[in-house]
Protein backbone atom coordinates (compact mmCIF):
# COMPACT_ATOMS: atom_id res chain seq x y z
CA UNK A 1 0.00 0.00 0.00
CA UNK A 2 1.58 3.12 -1.16
CA UNK A 3 0.33 7.05 -0.32
CA UNK A 4 0.77 9.87 -1.78
CA UNK A 5 0.03 12.46 0.72
CA UNK A 6 0.51 15.76 -1.27
CA UNK A 7 -0.69 16.53 -4.66
CA UNK A 8 -0.42 20.10 -4.81
CA UNK A 9 -3.79 22.82 -5.78
CA UNK A 10 -2.11 25.91 -7.56
CA UNK A 11 -1.55 28.59 -5.49
CA UNK A 12 -4.86 30.79 -6.41
CA UNK A 13 -6.74 28.05 -4.88
CA UNK A 14 -5.70 29.05 -1.54
CA UNK A 15 -7.15 32.34 -0.89
CA UNK A 16 -10.92 32.12 -0.01
CA UNK A 17 -13.17 31.99 -2.68
CA UNK A 18 -9.74 31.23 -4.86
CA UNK A 19 -9.96 29.75 -8.24
CA UNK A 20 -9.04 26.84 -9.47
CA UNK A 21 -9.60 26.54 -13.68
CA UNK A 22 -10.03 23.31 -15.61
CA UNK A 23 -6.96 23.26 -16.77
CA UNK A 24 -5.07 22.82 -13.07
CA UNK A 25 -7.67 20.64 -12.59
CA UNK A 26 -6.98 19.14 -15.87
CA UNK A 27 -3.16 18.26 -14.32
CA UNK A 28 -4.31 16.87 -10.79
CA UNK A 29 -6.18 14.93 -12.92
CA UNK A 30 -3.45 13.78 -14.66
CA UNK A 31 -1.43 13.62 -11.64
CA UNK A 32 -3.72 11.31 -9.47
CA UNK A 33 -3.39 9.15 -12.91
CA UNK A 34 -0.29 8.72 -12.96
CA UNK A 35 0.12 8.24 -9.42
CA UNK A 36 -2.24 5.51 -10.02
CA UNK A 37 0.10 3.55 -12.23
CA UNK A 38 2.71 3.53 -10.12
CA UNK A 39 1.16 1.93 -7.64
CA UNK A 40 -0.12 4.40 -5.34
CA UNK A 41 -3.29 3.28 -3.52
CA UNK A 42 -4.51 6.20 -1.45
CA UNK A 43 -3.71 10.06 -2.81
CA UNK A 44 -4.56 13.48 -1.10
CA UNK A 45 -4.93 16.33 -3.29
CA UNK A 46 -3.75 19.76 -0.96
CA UNK A 47 -4.93 22.82 -0.52
CA UNK A 48 -2.54 25.64 1.29
CA UNK A 49 -4.12 28.29 2.72
CA UNK A 50 -2.47 31.26 4.20
CA UNK A 51 -3.36 32.53 7.64
CA UNK A 52 -6.80 32.41 8.83
CA UNK A 53 -9.36 29.77 7.12
CA UNK A 54 -12.89 30.68 6.36
CA UNK A 55 -15.44 28.73 4.73
CA UNK A 56 -15.59 29.86 1.82
CA UNK A 57 -12.10 27.64 1.31
CA UNK A 58 -14.29 25.04 0.65
CA UNK A 59 -15.66 26.59 -2.44
CA UNK A 60 -13.58 25.44 -4.84
CA UNK A 61 -14.09 21.59 -3.97
CA UNK A 62 -17.16 21.84 -6.19
CA UNK A 63 -15.30 22.25 -9.11
CA UNK A 64 -13.28 19.11 -8.74
CA UNK A 65 -13.85 16.92 -11.91
CA UNK A 66 -14.49 12.95 -12.35
CA UNK A 67 -12.16 11.18 -12.63
CA UNK A 68 -12.49 7.17 -13.42
CA UNK A 69 -11.40 5.42 -10.87
CA UNK A 70 -10.91 7.89 -8.42
CA UNK A 71 -12.80 7.56 -5.43
CA UNK A 72 -13.53 10.86 -3.51
CA UNK A 73 -13.84 10.58 -0.07
CA UNK A 74 -15.83 13.49 0.01
CA UNK A 75 -18.71 12.23 -2.26
CA UNK A 76 -21.47 10.91 -0.18
CA UNK A 77 -22.52 8.66 -2.94
CA UNK A 78 -19.57 6.87 -3.74
CA UNK A 79 -16.80 7.72 -1.09
CA UNK A 80 -16.15 7.84 2.53
CA UNK A 81 -14.73 9.88 4.85
CA UNK A 82 -11.54 7.68 6.35
CA UNK A 83 -12.48 5.80 9.19
CA UNK A 84 -11.26 2.77 10.72
CA UNK A 85 -12.25 0.57 8.09
CA UNK A 86 -11.24 2.49 5.07
CA UNK A 87 -7.83 3.97 6.00
CA UNK A 88 -6.61 2.14 2.98
CA UNK A 89 -8.42 -0.45 1.39
CA UNK A 90 -9.80 -0.09 -2.09
CA UNK A 91 -11.08 -2.08 -5.14
CA UNK A 92 -8.14 -3.18 -7.20
CA UNK A 93 -6.86 -0.58 -10.08
CA UNK A 94 -8.73 2.52 -8.11
CA UNK A 95 -6.99 5.28 -5.69
CA UNK A 96 -8.68 6.83 -3.01
CA UNK A 97 -8.83 10.17 -3.10
CA UNK A 98 -8.16 12.50 0.02
CA UNK A 99 -9.06 15.98 0.60
CA UNK A 100 -5.96 17.85 2.53
CA UNK A 101 -5.43 21.45 3.96
CA UNK A 102 -2.07 22.91 4.77
CA UNK A 103 -2.44 25.96 6.60
CA UNK A 104 0.71 28.43 6.54
CA UNK A 105 1.04 29.58 10.02
CA UNK A 106 3.08 33.24 10.41
CA UNK A 107 1.25 33.86 13.53
CA UNK A 108 0.29 32.63 16.72
CA UNK A 109 -3.15 33.88 16.07
CA UNK A 110 -3.76 31.46 12.87
CA UNK A 111 -3.74 28.48 14.84
CA UNK A 112 -7.30 29.86 16.26
CA UNK A 113 -8.58 28.01 13.00
CA UNK A 114 -6.91 24.50 13.99
CA UNK A 115 -8.38 24.84 17.86
CA UNK A 116 -11.28 22.09 17.15
CA UNK A 117 -11.08 18.96 14.87
CA UNK A 118 -14.64 18.75 15.14
CA UNK A 119 -16.36 22.18 14.60
CA UNK A 120 -15.53 24.79 11.73
CA UNK A 121 -14.45 24.49 8.55
CA UNK A 122 -11.28 22.37 9.61
CA UNK A 123 -13.59 19.43 10.19
CA UNK A 124 -14.60 18.96 6.44
CA UNK A 125 -10.74 17.95 5.19
CA UNK A 126 -9.87 14.03 5.78
CA UNK A 127 -5.90 15.47 6.93
CA UNK A 128 -4.83 18.71 8.35
CA UNK A 129 -1.12 19.80 7.97
CA UNK A 130 0.50 22.69 9.06
CA UNK A 131 3.24 24.72 7.89
CA UNK A 132 5.13 26.83 10.58
CA UNK A 133 6.95 29.66 9.47
CA UNK A 134 9.81 30.34 12.44
CA UNK A 135 11.20 28.54 15.37
CA UNK A 136 8.32 29.83 17.98
CA UNK A 137 5.39 28.57 16.25
CA UNK A 138 7.21 24.96 15.06
CA UNK A 139 7.30 24.41 19.55
CA UNK A 140 3.52 25.48 19.47
CA UNK A 141 2.89 23.19 16.80
CA UNK A 142 4.93 20.53 18.30
CA UNK A 143 3.52 20.86 21.60
CA UNK A 144 0.31 19.97 21.07
CA UNK A 145 -1.91 23.63 21.83
CA UNK A 146 -3.78 23.20 18.15
CA UNK A 147 -5.62 19.88 18.34
CA UNK A 148 -6.72 19.37 14.22
CA UNK A 149 -3.03 18.53 13.25
CA UNK A 150 -1.68 15.49 11.65
CA UNK A 151 1.10 16.42 9.80
CA UNK A 152 4.05 19.14 10.30
CA UNK A 153 5.05 20.34 6.73
CA UNK A 154 7.94 22.73 6.24
CA UNK A 155 8.99 23.75 3.19
CA UNK A 156 11.72 22.21 1.71
CA UNK A 157 12.68 24.06 -0.87
CA UNK A 158 13.54 27.27 0.91
CA UNK A 159 15.88 28.56 4.08
CA UNK A 160 14.08 27.63 7.36
CA UNK A 161 16.24 30.53 9.11
CA UNK A 162 15.80 28.13 12.52
CA UNK A 163 17.42 24.57 13.47
CA UNK A 164 14.83 21.75 14.26
CA UNK A 165 15.91 20.64 17.54
CA UNK A 166 15.32 17.49 18.80
CA UNK A 167 13.40 18.55 22.05
CA UNK A 168 11.06 20.22 19.44
CA UNK A 169 10.55 17.46 17.23
CA UNK A 170 10.72 14.54 19.56
CA UNK A 171 7.51 16.04 21.40
CA UNK A 172 5.89 16.00 18.12
CA UNK A 173 6.18 12.75 17.17
CA UNK A 174 5.41 11.93 20.94
CA UNK A 175 2.22 13.82 20.40
CA UNK A 176 1.68 11.43 17.20
CA UNK A 177 2.20 14.19 14.67
CA UNK A 178 4.58 13.26 11.36
CA UNK A 179 7.08 14.84 9.74
CA UNK A 180 6.38 15.45 5.57
CA UNK A 181 9.33 15.67 3.34
CA UNK A 182 8.33 16.73 -0.23
CA UNK A 183 10.55 15.96 -3.01
CA UNK A 184 9.21 18.40 -5.60
CA UNK A 185 12.07 21.13 -4.64
CA UNK A 186 14.25 18.25 -5.78
CA UNK A 187 13.20 18.18 -9.00
CA UNK A 188 13.87 21.91 -9.90
CA UNK A 189 16.90 23.66 -10.02
CA UNK A 190 19.96 23.57 -8.97
CA UNK A 191 20.35 25.71 -5.34
CA UNK A 192 16.71 24.77 -4.41
CA UNK A 193 17.90 21.26 -4.83
CA UNK A 194 20.98 21.56 -2.45
CA UNK A 195 18.60 23.50 0.22
CA UNK A 196 15.81 20.62 0.16
CA UNK A 197 18.70 17.89 0.78
CA UNK A 198 19.98 20.32 3.57
CA UNK A 199 16.55 20.56 4.63
CA UNK A 200 15.83 16.95 4.16
CA UNK A 201 18.23 15.89 5.96
CA UNK A 202 17.98 17.30 9.33
CA UNK A 203 14.56 16.69 9.29
CA UNK A 204 15.94 12.64 9.11
CA UNK A 205 18.90 12.96 11.15
CA UNK A 206 16.37 14.59 14.05
CA UNK A 207 13.26 12.30 13.71
CA UNK A 208 16.52 9.27 13.13
CA UNK A 209 13.81 8.55 10.47
CA UNK A 210 10.84 8.03 12.45
CA UNK A 211 7.88 9.80 12.07
CA UNK A 212 9.26 10.76 8.59
CA UNK A 213 6.35 11.07 5.36
CA UNK A 214 7.42 10.84 1.69
CA UNK A 215 4.84 13.19 -0.34
CA UNK A 216 5.55 14.20 -4.24
CA UNK A 217 4.36 17.73 -4.03
CA UNK A 218 3.17 17.34 -7.59
CA UNK A 219 1.60 19.74 -9.46
CA UNK A 220 1.86 17.91 -12.73
CA UNK A 221 1.68 14.52 -13.82
CA UNK A 222 5.80 14.29 -13.97
CA UNK A 223 6.49 15.47 -10.77
CA UNK A 224 5.48 12.12 -9.31
CA UNK A 225 8.07 9.26 -9.26
CA UNK A 226 7.41 5.58 -8.66
CA UNK A 227 8.29 4.38 -4.57
CA UNK A 228 10.87 2.16 -5.78
CA UNK A 229 12.26 5.84 -6.91
CA UNK A 230 11.21 7.83 -3.77
CA UNK A 231 13.01 4.93 -1.71
CA UNK A 232 15.88 4.94 -3.10
CA UNK A 233 16.11 9.19 -2.61
CA UNK A 234 15.89 8.10 1.44
CA UNK A 235 19.45 6.10 0.79
CA UNK A 236 21.58 9.24 0.37
CA UNK A 237 19.82 11.23 3.29
CA UNK A 238 20.64 8.58 5.72
CA UNK A 239 17.62 7.13 5.54
CA UNK A 240 18.01 3.39 5.04
CA UNK A 241 15.67 2.08 2.58
CA UNK A 242 13.88 -0.16 5.52
CA UNK A 243 12.70 3.47 7.25
CA UNK A 244 12.55 4.69 4.06
CA UNK A 245 9.93 2.20 2.51
CA UNK A 246 8.12 2.36 5.57
CA UNK A 247 7.75 6.37 5.28
CA UNK A 248 6.10 6.00 2.07
CA UNK A 249 3.41 3.20 3.39
CA UNK A 250 2.77 2.16 7.43
CA UNK A 251 3.90 6.08 8.71
CA UNK A 252 1.58 7.48 6.10
CA UNK A 253 -1.27 4.94 7.33
CA UNK A 254 -0.44 5.93 10.51
CA UNK A 255 -1.26 9.76 9.42
CA UNK A 256 -4.75 8.48 8.52
CA UNK A 257 -5.49 6.87 11.16
CA UNK A 258 -4.67 9.61 13.57
CA UNK A 259 -6.68 12.03 11.51
CA UNK A 260 -9.39 9.24 12.20
CA UNK A 261 -8.84 9.45 15.56
CA UNK A 262 -9.01 13.17 16.33
CA UNK A 263 -11.99 13.84 14.05
CA UNK A 264 -14.36 11.01 14.72
CA UNK A 265 -13.25 9.59 18.00
CA UNK A 266 -13.31 10.99 22.15
CA UNK A 267 -9.74 10.57 23.00
CA UNK A 268 -9.34 7.41 20.97
CA UNK A 269 -11.78 5.44 22.77
CA UNK A 270 -15.66 6.69 21.87
CA UNK A 271 -16.91 7.13 18.49
CA UNK A 272 -20.24 7.70 17.65
CA UNK A 273 -21.62 6.20 14.20
CA UNK A 274 -24.55 7.42 12.06
CA UNK A 275 -26.69 4.54 11.48
CA UNK A 276 -26.24 3.87 7.91
CA UNK A 277 -29.51 2.65 5.99
CA UNK A 278 -27.89 0.25 4.58
CA UNK A 279 -27.50 -1.71 8.19
CA UNK A 280 -31.24 -1.74 8.37
CA UNK A 281 -31.28 -4.07 5.73
CA UNK A 282 -31.27 -7.46 6.30
CA UNK A 283 -28.27 -7.90 5.40
CA UNK A 284 -26.27 -11.19 6.05
CA UNK A 285 -22.62 -10.19 5.51
CA UNK A 286 -20.39 -9.59 8.15
CA UNK A 287 -20.10 -5.52 9.11
CA UNK A 288 -16.32 -5.12 7.87
CA UNK A 289 -17.12 -6.44 4.51
CA UNK A 290 -20.15 -4.28 4.04
CA UNK A 291 -17.92 -0.78 5.28
CA UNK A 292 -15.57 -1.99 2.13
CA UNK A 293 -18.08 -0.72 -0.25
CA UNK B 1 38.04 -14.41 -6.23
CA UNK B 2 38.24 -10.47 -6.85
CA UNK B 3 35.24 -10.22 -9.08
CA UNK B 4 34.00 -7.04 -10.58
CA UNK B 5 30.44 -6.88 -9.64
CA UNK B 6 28.05 -5.00 -11.33
CA UNK B 7 24.39 -3.69 -11.26
CA UNK B 8 21.89 -3.99 -14.03
CA UNK B 9 18.96 -1.57 -13.95
CA UNK B 10 15.70 -2.03 -16.06
CA UNK B 11 14.08 1.02 -15.92
CA UNK B 12 10.96 2.61 -18.56
CA UNK B 13 10.99 6.08 -19.74
CA UNK B 14 7.73 7.94 -19.65
CA UNK B 15 7.31 12.01 -21.63
CA UNK B 16 5.22 13.20 -23.38
CA UNK B 17 5.38 15.67 -26.76
CA UNK B 18 4.33 19.27 -26.35
CA UNK B 19 1.15 20.26 -27.87
CA UNK B 20 0.08 16.14 -28.10
CA UNK B 21 -2.23 16.63 -24.46
CA UNK B 22 -4.29 18.96 -25.53
CA UNK B 23 -6.46 16.52 -27.47
CA UNK B 24 -7.71 14.25 -24.83
CA UNK B 25 -9.72 15.16 -21.76
CA UNK B 26 -8.70 15.10 -18.58
CA UNK B 27 -9.51 11.05 -17.22
CA UNK B 28 -7.61 10.02 -20.23
CA UNK B 29 -4.71 11.47 -20.73
CA UNK B 30 -1.36 10.33 -18.84
CA UNK B 31 2.26 10.69 -19.22
CA UNK B 32 2.29 6.94 -19.97
CA UNK B 33 -0.26 7.77 -22.89
CA UNK B 34 1.97 10.26 -24.75
CA UNK B 35 5.08 8.19 -24.22
CA UNK B 36 3.53 5.28 -26.54
CA UNK B 37 2.64 8.24 -29.09
CA UNK B 38 6.03 9.53 -29.14
CA UNK B 39 7.93 6.37 -30.47
CA UNK B 40 11.66 6.65 -30.64
CA UNK B 41 12.77 9.79 -30.90
CA UNK B 42 15.52 9.20 -27.48
CA UNK B 43 18.88 7.26 -28.49
CA UNK B 44 20.43 5.31 -25.93
CA UNK B 45 23.48 7.98 -26.84
CA UNK B 46 20.96 10.72 -25.64
CA UNK B 47 20.29 8.57 -22.17
CA UNK B 48 23.94 7.38 -21.41
CA UNK B 49 24.74 12.06 -22.05
CA UNK B 50 21.47 12.39 -19.79
CA UNK B 51 22.61 10.13 -16.82
CA UNK B 52 26.56 11.28 -16.52
CA UNK B 53 24.81 14.65 -16.70
CA UNK B 54 22.61 14.49 -13.54
CA UNK B 55 25.54 12.37 -12.04
CA UNK B 56 27.98 15.78 -12.62
CA UNK B 57 25.14 17.89 -11.24
CA UNK B 58 24.05 16.10 -8.14
CA UNK B 59 27.57 13.70 -7.12
CA UNK B 60 29.73 16.18 -8.96
CA UNK B 61 33.40 15.04 -10.02
CA UNK B 62 33.76 12.50 -7.71
CA UNK B 63 30.18 10.88 -8.64
CA UNK B 64 31.32 10.93 -12.28
CA UNK B 65 34.72 9.65 -12.08
CA UNK B 66 33.74 6.54 -10.38
CA UNK B 67 30.87 6.16 -13.11
CA UNK B 68 33.48 7.04 -16.48
CA UNK B 69 34.34 3.48 -16.74
CA UNK B 70 31.37 1.20 -15.66
CA UNK B 71 28.51 3.13 -17.20
CA UNK B 72 26.52 1.68 -19.72
CA UNK B 73 23.21 1.56 -21.48
CA UNK B 74 22.76 -1.90 -22.31
CA UNK B 75 19.56 -1.75 -24.30
CA UNK B 76 16.83 0.60 -25.13
CA UNK B 77 13.56 -0.51 -26.70
CA UNK B 78 12.15 1.45 -29.88
CA UNK B 79 8.25 1.18 -28.60
CA UNK B 80 8.69 0.42 -25.03
CA UNK B 81 11.12 3.50 -23.92
CA UNK B 82 12.43 0.08 -21.13
CA UNK B 83 16.12 0.14 -20.86
CA UNK B 84 18.75 -1.76 -19.15
CA UNK B 85 21.97 0.17 -17.69
CA UNK B 86 25.02 -1.49 -16.35
CA UNK B 87 25.96 0.19 -13.26
CA UNK B 88 28.64 -1.19 -10.92
CA UNK B 89 27.70 -2.24 -7.42
CA UNK B 90 29.67 0.24 -5.07
CA UNK B 91 27.83 3.17 -7.10
CA UNK B 92 24.23 1.43 -8.04
CA UNK B 93 22.07 4.01 -5.26
CA UNK B 94 23.47 6.62 -6.98
CA UNK B 95 22.58 5.83 -10.10
CA UNK B 96 19.16 5.04 -8.57
CA UNK B 97 19.01 8.67 -7.35
CA UNK B 98 20.05 10.35 -10.45
CA UNK B 99 17.38 8.70 -12.40
CA UNK B 100 14.63 9.61 -10.00
CA UNK B 101 15.58 13.42 -10.35
CA UNK B 102 15.70 13.48 -13.83
CA UNK B 103 12.89 16.18 -15.13
CA UNK B 104 13.96 16.52 -19.17
CA UNK B 105 15.47 14.96 -22.28
CA UNK B 106 15.75 16.54 -25.11
CA UNK B 107 13.79 19.68 -24.13
CA UNK B 108 10.91 16.73 -23.72
CA UNK B 109 9.36 16.63 -19.79
CA UNK B 110 10.35 13.22 -18.77
CA UNK B 111 10.26 10.64 -15.87
CA UNK B 112 12.05 7.53 -15.22
CA UNK B 113 10.85 4.73 -13.29
CA UNK B 114 12.99 2.03 -12.09
CA UNK B 115 11.18 -1.54 -12.83
CA UNK B 116 13.73 -3.70 -11.66
CA UNK B 117 17.70 -4.31 -10.43
CA UNK B 118 19.23 -7.37 -10.57
CA UNK B 119 22.76 -8.51 -10.00
CA UNK B 120 22.96 -10.54 -13.38
CA UNK B 121 21.85 -9.88 -16.54
CA UNK B 122 20.19 -13.28 -17.11
CA UNK B 123 17.48 -12.13 -14.51
CA UNK B 124 17.26 -8.44 -15.83
CA UNK B 125 16.44 -9.76 -19.28
CA UNK B 126 13.45 -11.76 -17.66
CA UNK B 127 12.31 -8.95 -15.92
CA UNK B 128 12.52 -6.70 -18.87
CA UNK B 129 10.78 -8.87 -21.09
CA UNK B 130 7.95 -9.55 -18.87
CA UNK B 131 7.49 -5.41 -18.55
CA UNK B 132 8.38 -5.42 -22.10
CA UNK B 133 4.73 -7.66 -22.93
CA UNK B 134 2.76 -5.64 -20.37
CA UNK B 135 4.10 -2.73 -21.85
CA UNK B 136 3.54 -3.60 -25.44
CA UNK B 137 0.16 -5.34 -24.75
CA UNK B 138 -1.28 -2.04 -22.88
CA UNK B 139 0.10 0.16 -26.02
CA UNK B 140 -1.58 -1.96 -28.64
CA UNK B 141 -5.02 -1.82 -26.99
CA UNK B 142 -4.73 1.49 -27.23
CA UNK B 143 -3.81 1.61 -30.03
CA UNK B 144 -6.96 -0.36 -30.80
CA UNK B 145 -9.07 1.88 -28.78
CA UNK B 146 -8.13 4.84 -30.33
CA UNK B 147 -8.46 3.35 -33.85
CA UNK B 148 -12.23 2.36 -32.98
CA UNK B 149 -13.20 6.06 -32.25
CA UNK B 150 -11.56 7.32 -35.41
CA UNK B 151 -7.25 8.66 -34.48
CA UNK B 152 -5.29 6.50 -36.04
CA UNK B 153 -1.96 7.61 -34.65
CA UNK B 154 0.86 5.17 -35.56
CA UNK B 155 1.18 3.50 -39.33
CA UNK B 156 2.58 -0.05 -37.50
CA UNK B 157 -0.05 -2.42 -38.38
CA UNK B 158 2.52 -5.37 -37.43
CA UNK B 159 0.28 -7.75 -35.20
CA UNK B 160 0.53 -8.12 -31.24
CA UNK B 161 2.48 -11.29 -31.28
CA UNK B 162 5.46 -10.14 -33.95
CA UNK B 163 5.62 -6.98 -31.82
CA UNK B 164 6.65 -9.08 -29.07
CA UNK B 165 8.36 -11.56 -30.76
CA UNK B 166 10.22 -8.89 -32.18
CA UNK B 167 11.68 -6.51 -29.06
CA UNK B 168 11.74 -10.24 -26.40
CA UNK B 169 13.87 -11.52 -29.21
CA UNK B 170 16.01 -7.83 -29.08
CA UNK B 171 16.44 -8.18 -25.33
CA UNK B 172 17.39 -12.03 -25.26
CA UNK B 173 20.05 -11.19 -27.73
CA UNK B 174 22.31 -9.13 -25.44
CA UNK B 175 25.64 -10.15 -24.62
CA UNK B 176 27.02 -9.73 -21.24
Amino acid sequence: MFYDLNIALPESAGRPKGHVSGQDWTHVAQTIEQAREFGYDVVAINQTVQGKLVPEHLEIWKSAPVISGAIYSWNKETGARISANTTGRIQRGGVRVLRRLTLVVSDASHGQSLASSVSGVVGEYDIVAVRPTSEKLLLSASSGVWDAVDLISLDMGSRWGFFAKHKTVGQALGAGYAFEISYKPALTDSATRQQWVSNAASIIRVTRGKGVVWTSGACQAFDVRAPCDVVALGEVLQLNSDLSKRALSSNSRAVLLHAFTRASTLKAVISVKQADSAINDDSTEPASKRAKK
Amino acid sequence: MVRFKNRYICFELLFETAGEDSRYPASKSSASDQQHILGSTVSAKNIVALVRDQIKLNFGDMGAGHLLSGLQIKYLGNKTQLGIIKVPRDHCRMVQVALALITHVNKHSCTIRVRHVSGTIKKCQKATIQTNRELIIAWYEKQQQLSKSGEILSKDNSSLLDIIKQSTSQISALDL
